[in-house]
């Protein structure tokens, strides 16, 4: 909403740095909601301007907003800084940079209990935002995980019964 | 003795004397004082022929560091080694227990056969009897890593609560939080002494790069069917992770400007 709002007043898309000051500052803003605890709306805002191209801040906790060149959050992130501090490497291609976030991602859901189901990755560039989904058979599995079983014949049609 | 240090009159030092029978230290409030604890990140993981031990070295006192170069890697037997994590003087204890059942135990059934060795299930066992009986009493997470004639090398994990699991590899402790999803993307079956060396000491440099209970050195333990060996990698041979600072070298008796 206040992104639209200004974007009028402005005439051009914002700089993701303008997005994210927004969102911190509603954080920041409501430090006192939910008897004190905040807001509890986390975010990592990333995009591409043409000012000062590829960007990505946390807006974490307390209403504290940081430029870093990667990040994470969320139950499940606790489990991959490691592999995070260990992979990033600087100006990595696209494919390497999605594989990456990919396998990250699925070791994440193998540990955490809250975190699971598929992969959305959006690739934020000068052409625009690109979605992509990752379904979990098209996951490299994890280790200790059981893999995902495969159906034989026909998928749907007799509502999963086989004899 | 104790009768001339507690103050007549109402100051905080009275009053905290009388409550806690300590001074308040460091200035900081008793109740915030925890107890000593190795927040900590251990872990063991067989390879080829043995098993390698890794921790960090801190200790802590809520944010105190009590011990930066503490010793988190205790030997049972010549052949069997434990690794602690939680509280300090639960795990020290728990340690003394097992070594001496184990000694105890091999008196009375190995006699003169292999002395100073044990089958690391046993010292396991021993290991999660006791930290299942005490569990209410108990904050002890304990990995036991070895190699015996037996079943070869070996590795348990026996986590809070008492249980005991033999497993490939695991960690332990605070910082192993942050580099479960590491260790499950690069773990591989059979590696060399020395990629499983290297393996542990950049697991443990990267739990120490982001838990705050974690820090000082890399202590590795390496257990075969010769014997064992102990290292000690100081932090400036931990390979650095995105954005860390590294370690400014002093100058001996000199002041860093």
């Amino acid at each position: 909403y206040h992104v639209e709002q200004i974007g009028m007043e402005r005439d051009s898309p914002l700089d993701v740095k303008t997005v994210a000051r927004i969102s911190n500052q509603i954080n920041y803003q409501n430090k006192s909601a939910n008897h004190g605890a905040g807001l509890g709306a986390y975010m990592i805002i990333g995009g591409w301007d043409s000012n000062n191209g590829s960007q990505v801040f946390s807006c974490t906790a307390g209403g504290n907003m940081i430029a870093t060149k990667w990040t994470t959050d969320g139950s499940g992130s606790t489990y991959i800084w490691g592999f995070m501090d260990n992979g990033f490497k600087e100006n990595m291609t696209r494919e390497e940079c999605e594989e990456f976030v990919t396998a990250a991602i699925t070791l994440a859901m193998s540990t955490d209990s809250s975190s699971g189901g598929c992969v959305r990755l959006n690739t934020v560039n000068a052409d625009g935002i690109h979605r992509k989904l990752v379904k979990p058979d098209e996951l490299v599995p994890v280790y200790g995980e059981l893999a995902t079983t495969t159906r034989h014949g026909h998928v749907g049609s007799s509502g999963g019964m086989m004899l | 003795w104790f009768s001339g240090l507690i103050p007549e009159d109402d100051t905080a030092l009275s009053t905290t004397m009388a409550a806690y029978g300590v001074p308040p230290a460091l200035g900081v409030a008793p109740e915030m004082m925890e107890e000593i604890s190795t927040g900590t990140t251990i872990m063991a993981c067989q390879y080829d022929g043995g098993v390698v031990l890794g921790a960090d070295s801190r200790t802590s006192t809520g944010t105190y560091v009590a011990n930066r170069a503490s010793d988190k890697i205790t030997m049972v037997t010549d052949n069997v080694w434990m690794c602690r994590s939680g509280s300090a003087a639960d795990t020290q204890n728990v340690c003394a227990y097992v070594k001496n059942l184990t000694e105890e135990h091999n008196m009375q059934r190995r006699g003169d056969l292999d002395p100073g060795m044990a089958d690391v299930k046993l010292v396991a066992n021993l290991t999660m009897q006791l930290a299942y009986k005490n569990k209410d009493k108990l904050s002890a997470g304990m990995i036991i890593g070895g190699w015996d004639a037996t079943l070869g090398a070996q590795v348990y994990g026996i986590p809070l609560g008492g249980s005991m699991q033999r497993v490939p590899f695991t960690v332990g402790g605070s910082g192993s939080a942050y580099i479960y999803g590491w260790c499950d993307n690069t773990w591989r079956e059979n590696m060399t002494r020395e990629e499983a060396e290297g393996w542990v000491a950049r697991a443990i440099s990267l739990a120490i790069a982001r838990d705050a209970s974690s820090g000082g050195v890399v202590r590795l333990v390496t257990i075969h069917s010769k014997g064992s060996s102990r290292q000690m990698l100081e932090p400036k041979h931990q390979s650095l992770c995105e954005s860390e600072l590294p370690v400014i070298p002093r100058k001996v008796g000199g002041v860093v400007g």
